[in-house]
Parts: C-alpha cells; structure tokens; sequence
C-alpha cells in the first residue's frame, strides 16, 4: 500500500493503481458506490457476500460491511488482519461498534457512502496499517532488548564479583570488549555467564579459560 | 417535458460579479448567460431556459444560501456556478441533499467525483501536469510558489512538490497569501533573493493581478528578475485577466488553459463574435467563460435528447453528447463526471492575447485522482513542445 504517503518529508502523491481491493458487502447501492470509486482510483475490485473465514491473499485491503459482520467472517484471528480492514458502518448500536473495533480495522466509511469518503479512507487506512506495524515491530525489538538486559546486568554482577570492582567499572570492560569482538553487549553477556573470561580477566591474573565466544549470537 | 408550446426549464446561474474574484466570476457568468440565449433562440430545442441569477458576492457562505434557496423551489434540477473550491465544497451538500445536479465550470485541483456535479473545467492532468512538464524542462527545477490561503493554492502546490520531487527538482518556498490581499512587494525580494527557475503562481484575483504587476516593475530595475528571466506559470491566467492587470505588466507570463481566445478554430471565431456582439467589442473570452458555455450547451442537449431535467436521465444522456466546443470537441467521461478536454499552454503577448506554445494531440481523458500519473516522468515525457519562448509568434 502507499504506506506514509502523506509524511511531511515526502511528497510523493499517493497512489492505488492496480491495488486488489475485496469488498465484503452485500450488493446494494453502498457496495456499488465503494466499487465504483475503487474503479476510478484503478484498484481491482471483487466483491463478496455471502462470505465466510475469508483469507487475506486475494486483496491488500478489504472493506467489510460492520452491520452483517459476525464471528467467522474472517479466517485470521481476531483483530488480527494481516492487510488494513476499512469497516463500512451503518447502524451505531452498541454491540455493533464493539465487534467492529474488536477486528481493529485502519479506517472506516459510514454509510449511506457517497461520493467522498473512500479515497481518504484508503489513503487513512495504508497509513495507519503501516504505522501500527511499524509499532508492533518497534515493540517486539524492545520486548527482546528488555529481556536481554537482564542479562546484561547478571553479567555485570559477575564481572564485579570477579574483579571487586564497580558496577561503572564492569560495564566499561563488557563494553570494551564488546567493541574489540564486534558482537552484541547482550552476546558477551551471555558467554561471561557462561562462564567465558574476558582478556582483561586473564589480565587481573586469572587464568583463561581457553573458551572463545561464539560470534553472530546477539 | 411538455409538448405543448415551450417549457420553461428554471436553471441556476451562482457567480461572484463583486467581490475579489469578480473578473472571472462575470465571464462565468457571461458564457452561461450567452448560451442560455443561444438555446432560447434555437427552434430545435422545444424548451428555453430561464435563469435565476444570483451573486454571492465571494462570500463561501452565500453561495450555500443562494443554492439552497434556488433548490427549495423543487423544479430547479440544475446549477451553473461556483468558481473557487472553497465556494463549490460548501455548495455540493446542499446539491446532493436536493439531489440537484451542479455544473461546475473552473479547472479546479481534483481529487473529488461527485454523482451530483459535472466537472466541466480541466482536472490536474490537464492543467497544471502539462504545465509543469513545459516549465521544468525549459526552465529548470528550482520552484518558487505563491498562491492565495486556500485548497485551489494548497493542492496544487501539494502535486507540483510530488512532481518537483519525483524529478529531483527543490520547492524553494511555498508562501501563501490571505485572498483578496495586495500587499504582496516582500515577496519580490525573497524572489530577488532565490533566484529560481521559475515561480508557479496559484494566487488569485486581485493579489494576483497585484503581484504580477509587482514583478514585472521589479523586472524592469532588476534584469536578474522579470518574466522574461524568471517566468511566472499559473494554471488560471486568462485574457480578461490580463486587462485587469494592465497591458504593461501582462507580457511573457505562461498559462495552461484548455481555451485561449487565439485558438484557430472556427467554432472559436463564433464563440468570440457572438461574445462580443452580446457583452461589447471590447470583450475578451476566456477559459472560464468558455467551460460555463460549454456546460450550459451540454445540459440543453442532454435535457433534449432524454425530455426530462431528472440528474439520472440527464446523465445517461450526457454520454451520447458532445459538443465541438471553442477549444475542441468536449464531452463528459461517464466514469468520472469530468471532461474530457484539450490542454494548451500560452504565453501571454501584450495585445492581451496568448500566443500558444504547445496544444494536446487530442481531447485528454480527465484523471482528477492522478491515478495515471508518473510523477518522475513528467518532464522527461513532455517531448511535444512545438515552441521555445524565443521561437517567433505564431499569430
């Protein structure tokens, strides 16, 4: 999709072509207006319904019809769209909104759709699919930073106990060598806590190990 | 329709003839007004139209009011009128709540399709895309824009940067002023300062005609600076215009038009002597007067060919009609509600006309959500330039 399309720094003028879009609703004058706009901005379009546990890999976006919307509709877990979901609402009854909001989708389109509406819900819906990607990835790299930095910290309790020195101190020899191996702080922790000595222990007169780290861990 | 004797179809006419725009408005104005009696004095129509003129003065709000008060009156299907987008935005709620039919006549900045207009003035591919093709491989890509505070400046700037940027070209600035403001000299001296291929200007109305009077004064004490070194291209200059803005500051500025009154066609000689004959001898025509005409033409026709004012009928049978119009043959794409027109570029001479320096093959598909668009192919594809600024006039 045209993912940042409309960041600050680029101006690059957002563009559909040749996108497959599904459309989810039954054939009335809304799925009709949807279609006939998603034409004019050269998509492809299917349109589908009845529909049942729908796959993602026919369409890179699907606009689904909130009032007939039920459990099973979609084959991905729930709230779980692996392409951004744009919800076509009509009725704004409680139940309704909640299951709508459950499938997380990027924008939505009330009804009844005219003649606007569907391009800037397109152009929405790309942004804000390539924004909560780029968060769920952000995420999952600070999860993993967050795990290892438990690590970090056993290793340094280790360097301390080693050498009676400081936390300061630790932490400059596991950097130090972290930068004359070229591998992750993370990676050299884990082989000190394995047991591995650092040259600087042999240094401060113990003897080495003979055990190397294994590089490409971190 | 009623066959007995001639109907009278009540058709909406809404322009600014006072106000900051009112230059432009009237030529709207006139060229609905010249084919309304065109149409009421052709035996082969068995209707006249009956227009209900209204000025909303500029004012976005009163042209809301005018229509709404126009269409409460359930036998109006049919409005000619808007100029700015800001005027139409605010009109198109209450034409789809009537479900009434709007003809709009400006070129105008896309991204819009509405079931309830008919877009008869040129889209961005037929305006300001030509336009930008000519300037960045004749001129250079370092662009400086100025254009009055609203959507018709802000979109067109917001396409020239994807565009400029596609190329490796550099928006300079992008300055914007409040509509109908004159005070417009600092800009001259950032221009002074920058130096830039050329200056795209998308202000309108009298801060239009200000500034390019300022330019030109400046260009004549500052050689470095003036429209014959570092042009100004606009996507709305047109003839009457240039009278506004005085015949010693109207030479060698460039507009992409899909009319100019110096288009060698004979229906173009009609349009500019029945013109002439209704409003006065001194009168020039213009795109805008032109797209207005043409709309007018249109609705009779379609009204004609399906006997009902109903927007539906009217539409279906907008696909059979077209008009070989002042420009060209013109017709309205079903898929879209726009027009198919011609895209021309002009520069402008100091008898107050355009000297045409590069006309379309054929009518162009009109594609108001850019969708065709190769933005780093623009000036490299724009190889049909049949003239150079320098080359002679082609009378």
């Amino acid at each position: 999709m045209a993912a940042r399309a409309f960041a600050s720094d680029q101006a690059c003028i957002p563009n559909f072509r040749g996108k497959r879009a599904l459309v989810l609703h039954p054939g009335d004058l809304n799925a009709n207006a949807i279609a006939d706009q998603l034409g004019r901005l050269g998509l492809s379009v299917s349109m589908c319904w009845p529909a049942e546990q729908v796959t993602a890999h026919a369409a890179e976006i699907v606009f689904f019809d909130v009032d007939l919307g039920f459990e099973g509709l979609f084959a991905w877990p729930t709230g779980e769209a692996p392409v951004p979901l744009i919800a076509v609402m009509g009725s704004e009854a409680l139940g309704r909104i909640e299951w709508m909001l459950a499938q997380r989708p990027s924008a939505y389109l009330t009804k009844p759709v005219g003649s606007t509406g569907v391009f800037s819900a397109l152009a929405i819906a790309a942004h804000n699919f390539a924004c909560r990607r780029a968060s769920e990835d952000r995420l999952r790299q600070l999860e993993g930073r967050q795990q290892k930095r438990g690590v970090l910290l056993r290793a340094t309790l280790e360097l301390m106990r080693r050498h009676g020195v400081g936390e300061e101190t630790a932490l400059s020899m596991l950097r130090a060598e972290s930068m004359r191996r070229r591998m992750a702080l993370e990676a050299i922790s884990t082989w000190i806590i394995d047991g591995g000595w650092l040259q600087a222990d042999a240094g401060a007169g113990e003897r080495m190990q003979g055990k190397r780290p294994r590089r490409g861990t971190g | 329709m009623m066959s007995v004797g001639r109907t009278s179809i009540p058709i909406g006419v809404v322009f600014s003839v006072t106000g900051s725009y009112r230059t432009v408005g009237q030529e709207m104005a006139n060229g609905a007004l010249l084919a309304v009696s065109e149409i009421n004095d052709d035996p082969s129509f068995d209707f006249e139209f009956q227009p209900i003129i209204r000025d909303p003065g500029g004012a976005s709000d009163d042209y809301r009011i005018h229509c709404e008060e126009i269409l409460r009156d359930r036998t109006v299907r049919h409005i000619i009128g808007c100029y700015t987008s800001s005027s139409r935005k605010e009109v198109i709620p209450v034409i789809e709540k009537f479900d009434a039919l709007l003809w709009y006549p400006s070129h105008y900045e896309g991204f819009e399709s509405s079931r309830n207009v008919i877009y008869m003035g040129a889209s961005p591919n037929q305006h300001i895309v030509p336009l930008l093709g000519y300037m960045l491989r004749q001129f250079g890509r370092r662009v400086y824009c100025l254009g009055s505070n609203y959507i018709w400046a802000w979109e067109n700037n917001r396409i020239l940067r994807g565009i400029v940027q596609a190329v490796g070209g550099e928006v300079l600035e992008e300055k914007y002023h409040p509509v109908g403001s004159t005070d417009i000299g600092h800009f001259i001296s950032e221009i002074v300062a920058l130096r830039p291929s050329f200056i795209f200007n998308t202000l309108i109305g009298d801060s239009s005609y200000a500034f390019y009077r300022a330019y030109t004064e400046a260009g004549i004490s500052n050689l470095a600076i003036g429209p014959k070194r570092i042009p100004v291209a606009s996507c709305s200059l047109s003839e009457p215009e240039l009278i506004s803005i005085g015949s010693e500051f109207a030479t060698d500025h460039i507009a992409s038009s899909v009319y100019f009154q110096s288009i060698d066609r004979k229906q173009n000689q009609g349009f500019v002597e029945r013109y002439r004959r209704r409003f006065g001898a001194s009168k020039v025509t213009s795109a805008d007067a032109e797209a207005s005409y043409i709309a007018v033409i249109l609705l009779a026709r379609a009204i004609r060919e399906c006997e009902s004012t109903e927007i539906e009928a009217v539409k279906s049978a907008l696909r059979g009609c077209r008009v070989e119009a002042p420009q060209g043959c013109v017709w309205v794409d079903p898929d879209n509600n726009h027009s198919y027109l011609t895209p021309a570029l002009g520069r402008s001479r100091s008898d107050g006309q355009f000297q045409i320096l590069w006309t379309a093959d054929a009518p162009v598909k009109p594609d108001p959500y850019l969708v065709w668009l190769d933005p780093s192919a623009v000036a490299s594809s724009f190889t049909n330039t049949a003239d150079h600024m320098h080359l002679k006039v082609v009378p």
